[in-house]
């Protein structure tokens, strides 16, 4: 066992191998706590996002209204009233969009000026980065970067897609 | 449509509010010819704007019958085109978009109608120059003077020519001046567009402008229903 081991960390040297049970169920408890932080700061985001998008649609929704019955009342058709409003929604959701990503992508940067932090993480930017945030991919946590765990090597990316 | 008929028909008309308890219009009957000036005039609730509300087809009658330039308002379906090309409204308060320049402000009527940007821009130009703001095209609501918000509101109501311009106090947050040049200018139009005014008033001064008065009481017209 520990012939094969060496083997494997000699031929990848970014690999940490581990050879007891012991160990192994103490790596794979700290993998499960970060995959329950991970999960429980991911819902409270969701939670506090989703709160803050209800407000604001509510508000848009109180402050528009007194609009929209100007605009019927000079002949609008609902039609076209919402025919505006979708518009309107997609240009925001694009330009949000945009912004949210530079956005995100600077802070991911930003937060590895913090060393402990810097330990933990790579940003990867890829097409599932998007995914993400609305709970649709879990995978990515299996591949975080932690001592004792494969790291860069092991990920396509070379680091964590977190 | 036959030149001696009414352009505003109105019989038995009747609209409840809170599921029947208040009858804000109890029976109206109401023939208006093309062209006349009509002051209705009343007390608090006695259903003049509601009335008004009833032709700008904002709301829809109880009971009765409503006919407006060939349109049955209480039969039809959908009165979009209507509000948008046969009647011009002009509210109390001006009810501009704060967010539109006043030449924006009047174009927003004319969407829809097979105007290009050009046009519906020439048009609010010429609309604001007849009502004296000319050099406020560019100006948003919040940079104007009630009196000029309410101008920009009847070039607004304007905008597609309409045959029917309904007013609902429109001079009753104006000082006396601003009122003063609103009531002018409705004049103005009345007279050089042969455009019917149905003007809604507290003030027995502007409606003494009118080619008649309509006297309500309680929901009911009390004083005749035909021109004088």
């Amino acid at each position: 066992m520990n012939d094969v081991a060496s083997f494997i960390e000699e031929t990848f040297p970014n690999l940490v191998t581990i050879t007891s049970v012991g160990e192994l169920s103490k790596v794979d408890q700290g993998v499960e706590m970060m995959d329950a932080a991970n999960l429980a700061i991911s819902i409270l985001a969701v939670g506090i996002g989703a709160i803050g998008v209800m407000n604001t649609m509510v508000m848009s929704v109180f402050e528009r209204t007194r609009e929209i019955g100007i605009l019927r009342a000079v002949g609008w058709s609902g039609a076209r009233v919402l025919r505006m409003i979708i518009i309107e929604s997609l240009a925001l959701c694009l330009v949000a969009a945009g912004f949210g990503a530079a956005l995100g992508v600077a802070a991911s940067r930003a937060v590895l000026f913090v060393p402990a932090i810097r330990s933990l993480l790579e940003p990867v930017y890829g097409g599932y980065l998007h995914p993400r945030p609305c709970g649709c991919h879990r995978r990515g946590s299996r591949w975080r970067r932690l001592p004792g765990l494969p790291g860069r090597a092991a990920h396509p990316h070379g680091g964590s897609p977190l | 449509m036959n030149s001696d008929a009414p352009v505003i028909a109105i019989s038995g008309v009747v609209k409840t509010f809170e599921n029947g308890r208040l009858r804000a219009l109890d029976g109206v009957d109401l023939n208006v010819q093309k062209g006349e000036f009509v002051a209705i005039v009343g007390p608090s609730g006695c259903g003049k704007s509601t009335l008004l509300h009833l032709l700008a087809a904002l709301d829809r009658p109880d009971e009765g019958t409503i006919v407006v330039a060939g349109h049955d308002l209480a039969a039809a379906r959908r009165l979009n085109e209507y509000r948008a090309r046969d009647v011009g409204m002009v509210f109390q308060l001006d009810n501009l978009l704060p967010t539109l320049t006043a030449s924006e402000n009047v174009q927003v009527p004319m969407f829809g109608q097979g105007h290009s940007g050009r046009e519906r821009r020439r048009r609010a130009d010429e609309l604001l120059a007849m009502v004296g703001l000319a050099g406020r095209t560019r100006n948003r609501p919040p940079q104007l003077s009630g009196g000029e918000r309410q101008r920009v509101a009847i070039a607004r109501a304007l905008a597609n020519a309409p045959a029917i311009l309904l007013a609902d106090e429109p001079t009753g947050r104006l000082d006396s001046a601003s009122g003063r040049r609103v009531l002018e200018l409705l004049e103005q139009v009345r007279r050089e567009q042969g455009i019917t005014v149905i003007l809604v008033t507290h003030d027995p001064a502007i409606a003494a402008r009118a080619d008649r008065v309509v006297q309500m009481l309680d929901g009911r017209i009390a004083n005749g229903t035909g021109p004088a």
